[in-house]
């Protein structure tokens, strides 16, 4: 709970300040930038991957909203979270997840929109999970984590399949491609679809969703209903020139989202959280703009700008007025919100002028929104799946309308026990002005027509030709629709028993997402431990063996699979010098496997390495005969002084002949891929470069050393970073932990 | 370890070794040699050192902490490549300074390249000596 | 002489698995070594056994006359040799913490040890 009747420290005014400055400025910048490309970065030439923003009037409209809201939802939660010992941790946080957010929106590149995307999955992860000492929480947090992304990387999966077929990653091209020209573009676009309906918590991947309302309040005000969600809405929107290629993905999103929206609504009217009837509402408002894009028509898609930018605005504000409520009552359940309308007018009045535009009556924009949804519906040719469709969106508007009347009343039933909490104007004022944006926001419409045109003909990627945005559009079906709506409304508030009923009657019957969503997952943690049950006993050389073994049949298989065995050229040159460094190997290696002395392990090391040197030098390589010479007396020097005090080597079982075997192997695939090698001709570009240049370009006589410290320097900097840091490692390793003696 | 001979044998030995170590460092551009080899064969030369006398005095030989040798020398190649970057090149460009040349003469040469090649015999030592000191220290 | 050498080098490889497979920590430290010996090798070859003569210019000519051995692998090889070491030290420091933590140097035995600790 927030402290609300103490004052607010500085640190919370001066992120309050900064916020607004921040995020009005990003306001003003979005809104007033040309069209086009805002920023371009590249990462990758080949295939080009670049940090790529670009904005349109579809981008100008969602980025206007992220910025406007985000500064509703940071004076709010400011002051909600003043004092709270993990304040700035959560601040941070908090304006990550609104860059993200602005990254997914902004992001020209599908990489760079993958990225984006995922670090809005991971912001809303550690913000779910931020009363992380609360089980319910981190369960929560963990849930819509696993769900959206594991849906990101479906849409990574489909993006990269969509863009290595069209030959471009970048979006504004991308869209434009042929899916006909595609031989997987089916499969990229359902992995695309995935990653969105996961992200926008469609049926049946809404369960996390509700879930995710363990967050502080103003993290569910802006990820989980006005911003974060719509990110799966807003790809949809943004493919459907891609998907209006392909009409059985239309035809699909309008059945998934109407049944997502009547499924969500008839959710809400039965909760007595505040905050969950909003979490749900927020559910059928997705479903709602999901059917929209499924049913894909001008009217359509003007519905769809129309009723996201409404339903952003007072989603918001109603998670906001929740926060406030919150304060002023000290309790979320809706049954004991009585009287506010006379403790508390001001939130009263914001939350009502939020639950108008919920109900949809005009004159605002969610009205429009609704007319244009029914209007839509009924300007197509309805076969029996699109009276499905029908129905389904009535119900979750009349439940819309459900609810608000059931909120409604509430704030005018007497109190004879009123609140007398003083609630402080931060933690009202953002929801105030949601609902008063709300109010206007129907003649906004009006006013500003042309960018939201601009926007659906962004989605629609061609003109618009007719403008569908009005208030009053005569006497038509979708006006009586709305009508029946709002009367539907009050049936559904007098009906709400019966709803509740077959809902808990569906949960006896195990239809409860939530519910197979922990079966799954706990079915899914024990087939894992079984397999690793089966593979691995625990035991650490086991494991590795285990490991090596399959090494082995993998490298082995793929060798006989691969014809390039038969070019190696086998030759049987002998040279005398080499022969005997060979022998002297040999027997180094013999000695340094079978001796169960340490002494003699240590010589027949010795040997080996010496034996290496020598072959280093005979094929002329001084320098790395060297290197080599003094790297073995420096092995030696560490292995003897550390030895003393170790333990001595086990006595020697007899022979594991598992072991040999496999070591054979090993050993013998090495050889063939070492002949298959030499046998090709060795491409001498690089170093013929480096032999003409050493002296011309770098002046140095030594071309080995010339590339160490020249040609390859950044390289070689690497390299003995890593050595420096081997050796600060093996520094903490041994006087660390307390047990050191120095 | 007091016998005279060997405590002067090891100290003249340290000294050619480590004399050694700086001309494999200083000619590696044209012949065998180099940072890599002229820092194992400096650390052999204190790791001769520090048998003869231990690991006390020869962390007072080396002046200052291994790890400090390492790190410098770690900032000199790096500044080595961030010279190529001054000048208006790409990182690790490698820069020369041809002092006292003529026409037929290239004079003495400074180079950016020699001063990388100083840090990495700087960090090959300090760390080999840091490694090397803690476990004869240790026991 | 590259097929011989090839022999040579996996024999090298297949002694240092098996050493590595014991589970005892020294072996497992006396595969690592000839693992690193057998991997440069391996480098080196595949650059190419053209030439025996250093990769040197002349001071007097400036100019490479006649064939010289592949420089290209040469340096690869020459940091890896001494990355290789600092891995070995790294690994050698390792053992010798976990043995005077846990007192023993068989992998199993730590691993079971260490299991115990942390419960």
């Amino acid at each position: 709970m927030a402290e609300t009747s103490a004052s607010v420290n500085s640190s919370a005014r001066l992120a309050q300040v900064a916020s607004i400055l921040w995020l009005g400025a990003l306001f003003a910048l979005f809104l007033t930038h040309t069209h086009g490309d805002l920023l371009s970065v590249i990462w990758l030439s080949e295939p080009q991957v670049e940090f790529r923003l670009r904005i349109d009037a579809f981008r100008q409209v969602f980025t206007g909203l992220i910025t406007a809201i985000g500064i509703c939802v940071f004076v709010f939660a400011c002051r909600y979270l003043n004092g709270h010992p993990h304040f700035w941790r959560f601040f941070i946080i908090l304006h990550a997840f609104t860059l993200a957010m602005l990254g997914v929106v902004l992001a020209d590149d599908v990489i760079t929109l993958f990225i984006a995307w995922e670090l809005t999955s991971l912001t809303s992860y550690f913000l779910i999970g931020f009363k992380h000492e609360d089980a319910k929480s981190r369960r929560a947090a963990l849930q819509g984590l696993l769900v959206t992304a594991s849906g990101g990387l479906c849409l990574l999966a489909g993006l990269i399949i969509l863009g290595v077929e069209a030959d471009t990653f970048r979006l504004s091209e991308l869209v434009n491609a042929d899916l006909s020209r595609m031989s997987f573009g089916t499969a990229g676009l359902v992995l695309v679809t995935l990653g969105c309906v996961t992200k926008s918590a469609q049926v049946p991947f809404h369960f996390w969703l509700p879930n995710a309302m363990q967050a502080p309040t103003p993290v569910s005000a802006f990820l989980h209903s006005a911003t974060m969600v719509k990110a799966g809405v807003f790809l949809l929107a943004v493919l459907m020139p891609l998907y209006a290629q392909a009409p059985d993905f239309l035809q699909a999103f309008a059945v998934i989202g109407a049944l997502t929206a009547a499924f969500a609504g008839l959710k809400s009217v039965v909760q007595h959280d505040i905050k969950q009837v909003f979490a749900y509402t927020t559910l059928m408002a997705l479903g709602t703009l999901v059917a929209l894009l499924g049913i894909g028509s001008e009217k359509a898609i003007q519905g769809f700008v129309m009723f996201l930018v409404a339903h952003a605005l007072y989603k918001a504000g109603l998670f906001l007025g929740a926060g406030a409520i919150e304060s002023a009552t000290g309790t979320r359940d809706l049954r004991q919100l009585k009287g506010l309308w006379w403790s508390h007018r001001t939130i009263a009045v914001a939350v009502l002028l939020n639950l108008l535009a919920l109900a949809g009556l005009p004159p605002l924009a969610a009205f429009i929104g609704k007319e244009l949804i029914y209007g839509a519906l009924f300007a197509t040719e309805l076969d029996a799946l699109g009276w499905l469709v029908v129905v389904l969106v009535f119900v979750a508007n009349a439940s819309m309308v459900a609810v608000s009347i059931r909120v409604g009343r509430m704030l005018f039933i007497h109190n004879s026990q009123p609140s007398s909490r003083v609630v402080p104007p931060d933690l009202w004022i953002g929801s105030l002005a949601l609902g008063g944006a709300s109010l206007v926001s129907g003649f906004w419409a009006l006013w500003q027509t042309g960018l939201l045109l601009d926007a659906a003909t962004v989605i629609q990627a061609m003109a618009v030709k007719t403008n569908y945005i009005h208030l009053w559009a005569g006497i038509n079906a979708a006006l009586i629709a709305s009508l029946v709506t709002y009367a539907a409304g009050f049936g559904v508030v007098r009906g709400r028993g019966l709803i509740r009923d077959s809902q808990v009657m569906l949960y006896r019957l195990g239809l409860h997402a939530d519910r197979a969503w922990d079966i799954g997952l706990r079915a899914a943690q024990t087939g894992f431990e079984r397999l690793t049950r089966l593979i691995s006993d625990g035991r650490v050389s086991r494991d590795f063996s285990t490991m090596v073994f399959f090494t082995v049949l993998l490298i082995g298989w793929i060798i006989a699979q691969d014809d390039s065995i038969n070019t190696i050229q086998l030759d049987f040159v002998l040279d005398g010098i080499v022969l005997m460094i060979g022998l002297l190997m040999i027997g180094g290696i013999l000695l340094a496997s079978l001796a169960s002395s340490r002494i003699a392990t240590i010589a027949g090391l010795g040997v080996v390495g010496i034996g290496t040197a020598l072959l280093f030098i005979y094929y002329g390589a001084p320098d790395v005969a060297i290197t080599q010479l003094l790297i073995e007396t420096l092995a030696v020097v560490l292995l003897a002084t550390a030895l003393l005090h170790l333990p001595r080597l086990p006595v020697r079982r007899p022979v594991r002949k598992f072991h040999a075997v496999l070591s054979i192997l090993f050993g013998g695939i090495l050889t063939v891929i070492l002949m298959r090698v030499s046998s090709t001709p060795v491409d001498r570009t690089i170093t013929d470069y480096y032999e003409t240049a050493s002296w011309t370009e770098a002046y140095g006589l030594n071309i080995v050393n010339v590339i160490l410290v020249d040609f390859r320097a950044l390289d070689t900097f690497g390299e003995i970073t890593v050595v420096m840091i081997a050796a600060l490692a093996a520094r903490v390793l041994f006087l660390g932990h307390g047990k050191a003696t120095r | 370890m007091k016998s005279l001979i060997y405590g002067v044998g090891i100290r003249l030995i340290f000294g050619l070794l480590l004399i050694f170590s700086l001309v494999m460092l200083l000619r590696g551009h044209n012949l065998p040699g180099g940072g890599f080899i002229g820092g194992l064969i400096g650390a052999l030369a204190f790791i001769v050192f520090s048998i003869g006398v231990g690991p006390a005095k020869t962390r007072a030989a080396l002046r200052l902490p291994p790890f400090a040798i390492a790190a410098l020398g770690l900032s000199c190649a790096l500044f080595a490549g961030f010279l190529g970057w001054f000048a208006g090149a790409e990182l690790f460009t490698s820069q020369w300074l041809f002092i006292g040349a003529t026409e037929t003469d290239k004079g003495f040469p400074l180079s950016s390249v020699l001063l990388f090649d100083l840090g990495v015999y700087l960090t090959v030592l300090g760390s080999v000596m840091g490694m090397v000191l803690l476990l004869e220290e240790f026991y | 002489m590259e097929m011989l050498l090839s022999i040579l080098i996996g024999l090298l490889f297949a002694a240092a698995l098996y050493q590595m497979l014991s589970g005892h920590f020294l072996r497992v430290l006396i595969g690592l070594i000839l693992i690193s010996n057998a991997a440069n090798l391996a480098v080196f070859i595949s650059g190419g056994l053209h030439s025996n003569q250093p990769a040197l210019i002349p001071e007097t000519t400036q100019v490479l006359t006649g064939e010289v051995a592949n420089a290209l692998p040469q340096a690869l090889v020459l940091t890896a040799i001494v990355i290789g070491f600092g891995l070995f030290a790294f690994a050698l420091f390792l053992g010798i913490r976990a043995y005077r933590d846990l007192g023993t140097l068989n992998a199993d035995k730590q691993d079971s040890l260490t299991k115990e600790s942390a419960q």
